[in-house]
């Protein structure tokens, strides 16, 4: 017996000794943001009703807003189902057909509808778990929990991590690199002094426009800016044709007393170029709001959240958070306190 | 509830608590009889009762044919009991495949039939507690046990929880008399049951799923991608994963048991070390070859008669093949293992019989790699799901090419399998407990700190079910 206890306390000191060099690394225990905390998140949103606020869309506004700011502005319930990369019609379509949903909706407005794979997964994982029985699903759900505590609480998990990979973390002694933070609500916190910049914005500006280039190139800046001139238009019909579903979705969430409203999120730099010269915003925004009949949004067209930028070009600070939050809820006449003169650059629809 | 889950872990250490906390036999077994049925409920509570019924049938019809007298009586009841137990494996398990082979049979004569969808879900461990339950009315038949055994004991002889899923099929002569008296694990039965949990759970989890299973994954995924290295080393890993998955279970089952004081046959022996095809299935799921034997091939007719034995064995590996799962490579698979059996049997003759000695030492190299070289190309019907996929294997084997693979993945997986093979051939005529007893303290430590660092290290990782668990 005492080879095993030895071999047990041998173990527990090796891990001890990986968390204690993990935190000394700057590494701390995360959210593994899946399947399983999005479909417990939904429930969430069926349960609260009419006080909840749903946050749909992608990383964009999973990284923009606060939820502690936004439960205290507006006195309401946030519920963040924004999914990483993703479209937000897959969502909303499950938001209208369940008649439990009667809050109020934020919607991440991009200018595409494409259907994405991983919101579909997490919609059917939620469906799953709704139509079986709970005591079919007990031993699941006690074997998640079980897994969520120990990964929550331990930074050898710490993104998604195996151990393994921490232990390669722990030996290799680079300090925590990733500048992303999910919190429990499945929030998220960029804080983008932790990249290198600008390489790390000329990345994304990359990304966006869809080819691949020497980010070495010492002419990089213009180069792109070059290629960020040359974007043309893209042709609208398919997504208009997409908005007449959208406007099914709408109408019967507000038949049952709620509230959709289309943030467009702000963005900056080469990707608020590209982004303008792909989706005039007369051909997609401004055409996309008459149609379905919703509320909407421009976030730049109010001159304080007009003055905040996306380090990244799409995506805000953890540091502009609360103050973007706030004043967004403001505007979009969700707060409990009065609307400061601000308000009046506002572009509510 | 899986038992490389956390579930299954809390679940065993509530379960050996509280058997250890209580004093009285009888109180023991009604724990492990409930704790038993919320192990196979975890999985899906209505099918419970379809345990239930099966095992409270059998433990009826066993009563009936011991108290029967006249032999045609006994006979009939027998045969109610198997129809009951084949009845239902053949419903849940092979309803969907007999009318996909009458849809099949009947398009090739010009009928037009398609059978509806069925939907049948299959109940988790059928396949083996039907053969545990059988195992008890042939033998109380046979009159080889007397059916006096209470409800209760015959219920936890069927339903207990570390063999009920995926084995080893224990035979009722074996457990049984195990139920009916009390036992406790001492200290060195707990360590010994802990240790082989830990093996077990180190060879499924870091060796099988970890290590092994994504080099097969990908590349059973799509073969044709691939060239002549990646795909004999997939071959190889898929030998190695479900020896470790499947031998790594069977190690944790006989080690929970043993931390409760029972004890379970070995359902493996070293298998890639057998120097034939006969060797290999007195090696490999050791409890099913033997129940093969016991309740199929030697009520065929057994070794009597040369031609008459010959077809015997390709019935029972046939029928082996089948109970493995409901598909047309499955059976290709048992045909293949009975033909090598059969053939053996032509070309060595009376040699088969042999035992072959430890001392034989190096000469057995060769019979042994040409003996996994063969079993492991057998595995590819069995892994791969579609005939499509096994000749995209096949074809692959030759295909000259550059391997995809990255290098850590080859170098890890050659690893694994060359010391599988090394370390199987050097302990061929032992056991993993004579190694254990037989080992120093300090290297019993140094081993089991591997084995709970490598878990720790692999834990957090995409987690997969057993392989056995489908059948």
């Amino acid at each position: 017996m005492r080879p095993l206890i030895l071999a047990f306390i041998a173990c527990l000191a090796l891990a001890g000794i990986m968390e204690a060099r993990l935190a000394q690394l700057g590494y701390a225990p995360t959210i593994v943001d899946g399947a399983e905390l999005w479909s417990r998140e939904r429930m969430r949103a069926s349960r609260i009703g009419k006080n909840a606020l749903v946050i749909i869309g992608a990383s964009r506004i999973q990284l923009g807003l606060d939820m502690p700011t936004l439960r205290e502005e507006t006195g309401q319930e946030p519920v963040q189902l924004a999914v990483l990369g993703s479209s937000p019609v897959t969502v909303l379509a499950g938001l209208a057909a369940d008649p439990t949903i009667n809050g109020t909706i934020l919607v991440d407005y991009y200018d595409g509808f494409a259907m994405n794979d991983t919101a579909t997964r997490y919609q059917d994982k939620y469906r799953q778990k709704l139509l079986s029985n709970p005591l079919l699903t007990l031993g699941a759900d006690i074997e998640d929990k079980l897994v969520r505590l120990i990964r929550e609480n331990l930074r050898s998990f710490a993104d998604g991590a195996t151990p393994y990979t921490s232990l390669q973390r722990a030996w290799s002694g680079k300090p925590r690199q990733l500048y992303v933070t999910t919190m429990p609500d499945r929030s998220r916190r960029g804080d983008y002094s932790k990249v290198p910049m600008p390489a790390f914005y000329h990345a994304n500006v990359i990304r966006s426009l869809g080819f691949t280039v020497d980010a070495g190139r010492a002419d990089l800046e213009q180069y792109l800016q070059a290629k960020a001139d040359e974007v043309a238009p893209v042709d609208n019909r398919q997504f208009l044709k997409e908005a007449a579903g959208v406007k099914e979705m709408i109408a019967a969430i507000e038949k049952r007393g709620g509230r959709v409203i289309f943030i467009r999120m702000p963005i900056s730099g080469l990707i608020g170029k590209i982004e303008g010269r792909q989706f005039p915003r007369e051909k997609f925004w401004l055409p996309f709001l008459a149609m379905v009949g919703a509320q909407g949004v421009w976030t730049e067209d109010d001159p304080v959240l007009a003055g905040f930028k996306t380090p990244d070009g799409s995506h805000l600070d953890f540091r502009d958070q609360p103050a973007f939050t706030k004043r967004l809820a403001e505007i979009l006449g969700l707060s409990n306190r009065p609307v400061s003169p601000h308000a009046e650059g506002g572009s509510i629809r | 509830m899986l038992f490389n889950s956390l579930t299954f872990i809390a679940f065993l250490i509530a379960v050996v608590t509280c058997y250890r906390l209580l004093e009285n036999w009888a109180s023991r077994k009604r724990l492990l009889l409930v704790a038993s049925y919320i192990f196979y409920a975890a999985w899906s509570p209505p099918y419970v009762l379809l345990l239930l019924v099966s095992t409270t049938v059998d433990w009826w019809l066993a009563r009936r044919i011991d108290q029967a007298r006249k032999p045609g009586r006994r006979k009939l009841l027998l045969v109610l009991s198997i129809a009951c137990n084949l009845g239902l494996l053949a419903y849940f398990k092979y309803a969907d495949f007999l009318m996909t082979v009458a849809r099949q049979a009947a398009n090739m004569i010009g009928i037009d039939f398609t059978p509806i969808e069925s939907g049948i879900v299959l109940p988790l461990a059928i396949s083996f507690y039907t053969f545990a339950s059988l195992s008890y009315t042939i033998d109380v038949y046979r009159g080889q046990i007397k059916a006096g055994t209470s409800w209760q004991d015959y219920a936890l002889f069927v339903g207990f929880f570390p063999h009920l899923v995926a084995g080893p099929i224990v035979r009722a002569n074996f457990l049984l008399p195990q139920i009916a008296a009390p036992r406790l694990a001492d200290r060195d039965e707990t360590a010994w049951g802990i240790t082989l949990i830990v093996l077990g759970l180190f060879s499924k989890v870091v060796l099988s799923d970890a290590i092994l299973a994504p080099a097969v994954n990908s590349i059973y995924a799509a073969p044709s991608r691939y060239g002549a290295i990646d795909i004999w080393n997939a071959v190889f890993s898929f030998s190695g994963q479900i020896y470790f998955d499947f031998a790594g279970y069977s190690l944790c089952a006989i080690g929970i048991a043993k931390c409760l004081g029972f004890t379970f046959p070995d359902n493996f022996h070293f298998p890639y070390a057998a120097s034939g095809f006969s060797d290999f299935w007195r090696r490999w799921h050791i409890s099913l070859s033997t129940w093969l034997r016991d309740y199929l091939y030697i009520p065929l007719g057994g070794n009597h008669g040369r031609w008459l034995a010959y077809r015997n064995l390709m019935i029972t590996m046939l029928l082996g093949g089948l109970w493995h799962g409901a598909s047309w490579m499955f059976v290709a698979w048992g045909a293949l293992h009975g033909l090598y059996l059969v053939t053996e049997r032509l070309v060595t003759g009376p040699a088969l019989r042999r035992e072959i000695s430890p001392q034989r030492g190096l000469r057995l190299v060769l019979p042994i790699a040409f003996t996994f070289l063969v079993v492991s190309l057998t595995w590819i019907p069995f892994r791969a799901q579609t005939p499509d996929v096994a000749s995209g294997i096949l074809a692959g084997l030759a295909r000259l090419s550059q391997p995809h693979s990255p290098d850590i993945t080859l170098l890890a997986t050659a690893l694994v399998i060359i010391a599988m093979l090394v370390f199987n051939f050097f302990v061929r005529s032992t056991s993993l407990k004579a190694l254990y007893d037989a080992s120093a303290a300090w290297a019993r430590f140094l081993i089991l700190t591997a084995c709970l660092c490598g878990l720790f290290l692999a834990s957090g990782g995409e987690r997969h079910a057993f392989i056995y668990f489908q059948f």
